[in-house]
């Protein structure tokens, strides 16, 4: 039932999946949530014009992971010992514009995001995956490198943008795909509906 | 059960037991949830949790990587012999389960965000309960930041009355259950003041899971809201299923006239909650 994914993963690979598909993921991805995000976007920016702002890591291609990791510092090794995902929706005004610049694949998170990523998700064919919240420890066990850490000083621990070599990280259900179906918004227009014909 | 001489390694042995260990009562829940639901995801989602919850303790490894914000609830006996000490205490004992454990650094201040630790200004919360006698009971609650942000406050007309009050934290927590990382618990203040009303929601939320209010009026009210939360069909992790909410607890204060305020307060499903007693010895002990 779970789909044994290798990163990177082909533009086909991506575009086939589905709403309710439900995956492991071995390979590279990076995490970032509000504040990476929004340093991420003003060095985009900055490329545009005359002159660029260097990344301390190059998120091209990498799959972008909603989450603030828990880590342990043992001497130069860093172990994390809590990975799991933090809400996506905060990261929903500078997604669209970063999975442009920087060709995400897909992205890793909870909740769901809005209509502007759904969007941009069918134009590049890409998905959105759910994790299941609060599992943090599974998630360490899921790590099998830390390959860098950025601007750990600058925004702490949960802001930094890690890069992780995962080992079957799962599972995670496909909730948003690159045909344009978001369970996310389907389950809660459901839940009004329901609701609603309830208290008339 | 674990005792010490040393109430401040009580305090931080609880802390710890709250990160790596999730409650009996919310394993309990979330067995009876995953019997109650047929849907292939929303069964694989809360697999995952418990599973989640023995990799956990058996390695003792945080259960989520947002390891909160801590609240301290405080049942402070005004003639404990240890209250005046009790504040450092506290922010000690988050200072060193934060090296020990360790605790994800998650106290960040707002102007600059410079992310300090855990220990700050205004954190660790502590809300404070005056009450005769001289025992000290503190409850620890670790508040994630997804769950916290589901909070809501409404000031409801009060001829809307009761069913008005469902009305409102139905949708809400409709509305806010998907990011909250559900099955939730839903804690909800009726009455008071705005700021009581959210403190009362805060507070219902270190009640265990199965303890329904002593009131029965206010029990029919849990049980209502429960019931139709439920049925919302939301489910665990906002992916369809019959379990939103593990549980409602509610209570009340007296309203004005004119005002009737509802506080919604939301917990995870890694309701990481724990209690230390100290008595007057100060042999202090975990309760389970």
């Amino acid at each position: 039932m779970i789909r044994q994914i290798e990163l990177p993963a082909s533009a086909a690979e991506v575009a086939s999946w589905r709403v309710g598909d439900v995956l492991s993921l071995s390979g590279v991805i990076l995490t970032a949530r509000d504040l990476a995000h929004r340093r991420i976007l003003e060095a985009s920016l900055l490329e545009a014009g005359e002159r660029g702002l260097d990344l301390p890591f190059d998120p091209t291609g990498l799959p972008i992971f909603h989450c603030g990791p828990l880590a342990r510092r043992d001497g130069v090794r860093w172990t994390i010992t809590g990975l799991g995902p933090t809400t996506s929706a905060r990261m929903e005004s500078t997604t669209p514009a970063i999975m442009a610049r920087f060709a995400t694949p897909f992205l890793i998170g909870k909740g769901g995001m809005g209509p502007a990523t759904r969007a941009a998700l069918v134009e590049r064919g890409a998905a959105y995956l759910a994790a299941v919240g609060g599992t943090g420890a599974l998630g360490a066990r899921a790590v099998a490198e830390v390959v860098s850490v950025a601007w750990l000083e600058e925004l702490g621990m949960p802001d930094a943008v890690w890069v992780l070599r995962l080992s079957e990280y799962g599972p995670l259900v496909v909730t948003m795909d690159p045909q344009g179906r978001d369970l996310h918004e389907e389950i809660v227009r459901a839940a009004e509906r329901t609701v609603g014909n309830a208290s008339r | 059960m674990f005792r010490g001489a040393r109430w401040g390694d009580v305090l931080v042995e609880a802390i710890r037991r709250a990160t790596v260990s999730l409650s009996p009562d919310i394993v309990a829940g979330l067995r009876r949830a995953l019997d109650g639901e047929t849907s292939d995801l929303a069964r694989l989602q809360l697999e995952t949790m418990l599973e989640n919850a023995r990799v956990a303790r058996e390695n003792g490894l945080p259960l989520c990587q947002d390891t909160g914000t801590p609240v301290f609830f405080v049942r402070a006996g005004t003639q404990s012999p240890w209250l005046a000490n009790l504040e450092p205490a506290l922010r000690d004992a988050v200072g060193r389960a934060t090296d020990s454990i360790p605790l994800r650094p998650s106290a960040i201040d707002p102007f600059t965000n410079r992310n300090v630790g855990n220990v700050g200004r205004g954190v660790p919360v502590i809300d404070w309960d005056l009450v005769p006698g001289e025992e000290i009971a503190i409850t620890y609650v670790a508040k994630g930041g997804g769950s916290e942000n589901a909070s809501g406050l409404f000031l409801v007309a009060p001829g809307d009355g009761t069913a008005g009050v469902l009305r409102a934290v139905l949708a809400h927590v409709v509305r806010v259950a998907p990011r909250a990382c559900p099955p939730v618990i839903v804690g909800v203040g009726i009455g008071g003041t705005a700021d009581l009303a959210l403190r009362l929601a805060k507070r219902a939320l270190t009640r265990p899971l199965d303890a329904r209010h002593d009131d029965p009026a206010v029990a029919a009210f849990e049980a209502d809201l429960l019931d139709a939360v439920n049925r919302s069909g939301i489910g665990p992790m906002g992916l369809g299923g019959a379990c939103t909410a593990l549980a409602v607890h509610a209570d009340y204060a007296y309203r004005h006239p004119a005002s009737l305020p509802v506080g919604v307060a939301l917990q995870c499903w890694v309701d990481r909650r724990v209690t230390v007693r100290i008595p007057a010895s100060g042999i202090a002990e975990v309760v389970e």
